[in-house]
């Protein structure tokens, strides 16, 4: 019996003692003049390449934040501080250290992940801790939405949802490359190639001479290419990724078929051309957030060449939107005036106009931005021209 | 009609690499009843061979294809000895999972040392493209074809014309019977896995130069066709791997043709499905009874 109450007055005395640790340390933080941003990168694993570049985007922005004095409430400075945790290209590594950044950190907002299927992963860890998440690039249309249909009131994104894609690539479509006849080739095994499609057909005023779908892993792309060689039309629309996309533009090639090709940001890929052949990847256009030769916007500039003398490397689109990413919070807060959670979040739904480096952003009801997006062009395997497309 | 007909070339070309896969995959079944499901993946490791022929060591193409076929022989050897001969008495399921064994062992080692991206193949021959009438033909696809054809008819002849054939023969009749004739069973299974490797290697290179990628995991979907393609045309059977092969490549272009392509498989496995159904042994299959 002794030996029992000992046990609990042990627990009770060490459970007060976390407890109180933990209220000392958060009245702490109140006080401060800190307004602290979680990143949530993968900075290992598959994503790795992303997860860098998006990191790096995100300290930059908190530099330059910081070096023009902070953010400011109501006439006082606040210095951001930026706690960055490696996801390790995992799922649920995604939502323990969101948890924790919550939690542990006590972030006043979430930077990431970089994955569609991280960021959906980390959505519950955001929604429980009430704290407002910015994912720079996950892209899948469902991630800012709850599956009663409503709005996922914590989770926000930098880039364009991947259906706003076929949108715009239809109107470069009608308008820069003036296609009146296309043919659509889809990646039918994921809700990305499908997804585009659907929305380039609700969007384009021309005409669809034939749709066709292939897998992910596929290699042959005769038997479809041979179907549509003696058709009319003005251009081929390839809505997958760059590995399928550069064995079709090869083969197609090779059997002459010389019309100009239009992907979104999945052909965005050096190994596009090197699967195709430099030769044959000429007149191809894809989507892109930003491009460092066509600046959407006047703040595009500055950063670019800021970005040069820190890095000594031109930013990505993964470094843009990662950046842009940190500067909404910034504008949330300023609007709001106040780092509150609660007021960043709703700051961040009502963002309006903002002039970020990959474009003027206003957030729509479902929390996707809505704004340019730049198609690249590509000669001779080399990214030649860019196009906004407003 | 012309473009019918340039869907059929198309389909043979297609079919020509999973006849050559097939081969591999019954010739195996044939004399030791082991379904090697690490076949495709010697497919994938002869690409390999082959880009690294052409790419690092400059030979002309058909010099490493040669190459590539007679490493990747040495190779089949070698993963008969250490997977599959240690396992001659076991059960035969024990077998089949060591296969699968070697299939993860070589997909996975692969993507560890030289990473799971695609890679371009070195485009060792420059693409022409021939005219006839309507019909369109690139000298690639015709040396795809006349290799495939050619490896046959060599194989055909080995098969049937030398003392190795004839003990392969023998020791897939009967092999407790070729022992006691004197035929060192062993040895040709060897050369049985010797021959079917080399097969498929040639098939990864002329499908590498072809498509102009290649990546560890490429033999998957092939090899699993091929496997269609062997019990189509009836396992065990060499001339029937080689019309299954045939068989799936044009089923799976004209269901592109005619507007299927996103029902591809399933169309074609369909088709396979009802063909089985009427005959259980394959196309060229002889209802067998077994002997108690």
């Amino acid at each position: 019996m002794k030996k029992i109450i000992a046990i609990v007055v042990a627990f009770v005395v060490v459970i007060g003692a976390v407890i109180g640790f933990g209220v000392s340390k958060k009245s702490a933080d109140k006080t401060s003049d800190v307004i602290t941003i979680g990143g949530v990168f993968d900075t290992s694993g598959n994503a790795s390449a992303y997860g860098q570049a998006e990191q790096k985007g995100a300290n930059f922005a908190v530099k330059r934040i910081n070096k023009a004095g902070g953010i400011k409430i109501n006439g006082k400075s606040y210095q951001v501080k930026i706690v960055n945790k490696d996801s390790k290209s995992d799922n649920t590594e995604a939502a323990s250290v969101t948890t924790s950044l919550i939690s542990n950190t006590k972030v006043n907002a979430i930077v990431g992940p970089v994955t569609t299927a991280a960021t959906q992963a980390a959505v519950p860890a955001a929604t429980k801790g009430q704290t407002p998440m910015m994912s720079p690039t996950a892209g899948a249309d469902d991630i800012t939405v709850q599956k009663n249909g409503k709005v996922q009131p914590y989770v926000f994104r930098a880039q364009f949802k991947n259906s706003y894609l076929g949108t715009k690539m239809a109107q470069f479509a009608t308008d820069n490359v003036k296609a009146k006849d296309v043919v659509i080739f889809q990646d039918n095994s994921s809700d990305y190639g499908t997804g585009i499609t659907n929305a380039f057909k609700k969007a384009y005023k021309g005409h669809v001479v034939e749709t066709d779908s292939y897998q992910a892993g596929d290699k042959d792309f005769q038997a479809m290419l041979t179907k549509i060689k003696n058709q009319k039309f003005d251009a081929i629309v390839i809505n997958g990724y760059y590995n399928e996309a550069g064995a079709i533009l090869k083969q197609a090639r090779d059997m002459g078929i010389n019309v100009p090709v239009i992907g979104p940001d999945g052909l965005g890929d050096p190994k596009l051309a090197e699967i195709a052949g430099n030769k044959n990847t000429s007149d191809v256009y894809y989507a892109a957030h930003f491009s460092t030769k066509a600046p959407a916007t006047d703040a595009a500039e500055p950063f670019v060449t800021a970005y040069k003398k820190s890095y000594k490397q031109e930013p990505s689109q993964f470094t843009a939107l990662a950046y842009d990413a940190v500067y909404m919070i910034k504008q949330a807060i300023e609007n709001e005036k106040s780092a509150d959670k609660a007021k960043i979040t709703a700051g961040l739904a009502k963002i309006k106009n903002f002039d970020g480096v990959t474009g003027k952003m206003t957030m729509d009801a479902f929390h996707n931005p809505k704004k340019s997006i730049v198609m690249v062009g590509v000669t001779n395997g080399k990214d030649t021209t860019a196009t906004v497309v407003k | 009609m012309s473009s019918i007909i340039q869907q059929l070339i198309n389909g043979l070309i297609l079919g020509s690499v999973y006849a050559l896969l097939a081969l591999g995959y019954t010739m195996v079944y044939g004399i030791i009843k082991l379904i090697n499901f690490a076949h495709g993946d010697v497919y994938m490791l002869g690409a390999y061979f082959g880009y690294f022929f052409i790419k690092v060591m400059h030979f002309n193409f058909f010099i490493a294809l040669v190459l590539s076929m007679f490493v990747s022989a040495l190779l089949g050897m070698l993963i008969e000895f250490i997977a599959y001969r240690p396992l001659r008495q076991s059960p035969r399921i024990a077998v089949l999972i060591s296969a699968l064994g070697v299939s993860f062992l070589l997909e996975n080692g692969m993507s560890y040392l030289y990473g799971s991206d695609k890679r371009a193949f070195p485009q060792a021959i420059k693409t022409i493209q021939y005219h006839f009438g309507g019909i369109q033909i690139s000298n690639i696809q015709l040396i795809i074809i006349s290799t495939a054809v050619t490896l046959m008819i060599v194989l055909t002849i080995i098969v049937k014309r030398t003392k190795m054939g004839r003990a392969m023969r023998a020791v897939s009749a009967d092999q407790e019977a070729a022992v006691l004739m004197g035929i060192n069973v062993n040895r040709t299974i060897s050369f049985t896995f010797a021959i079917g490797s080399a097969l498929a290697a040639a098939g990864g290179v002329l499908i590498g130069l072809y498509y102009n990628n290649i990546d560890p995991l490429m033999g998957m979907t092939p090899g699993i066709k091929a496997f269609v393609a062997a019990v189509l045309g009836g396992i065990g059977i060499i001339p029937g791997a080689a019309l299954g092969g045939w068989l799936i490549g044009i089923l799976e272009t004209l269901t592109q043709a005619v507007g299927l392509s996103d029902y591809k498989d399933a169309v074609v496995y369909g088709i396979l499905i009802v063909i089985l159904l009427f005959k259980p042994t394959g196309i060229l299959g002889k209802n067998k009874r077994e002997k108690v």
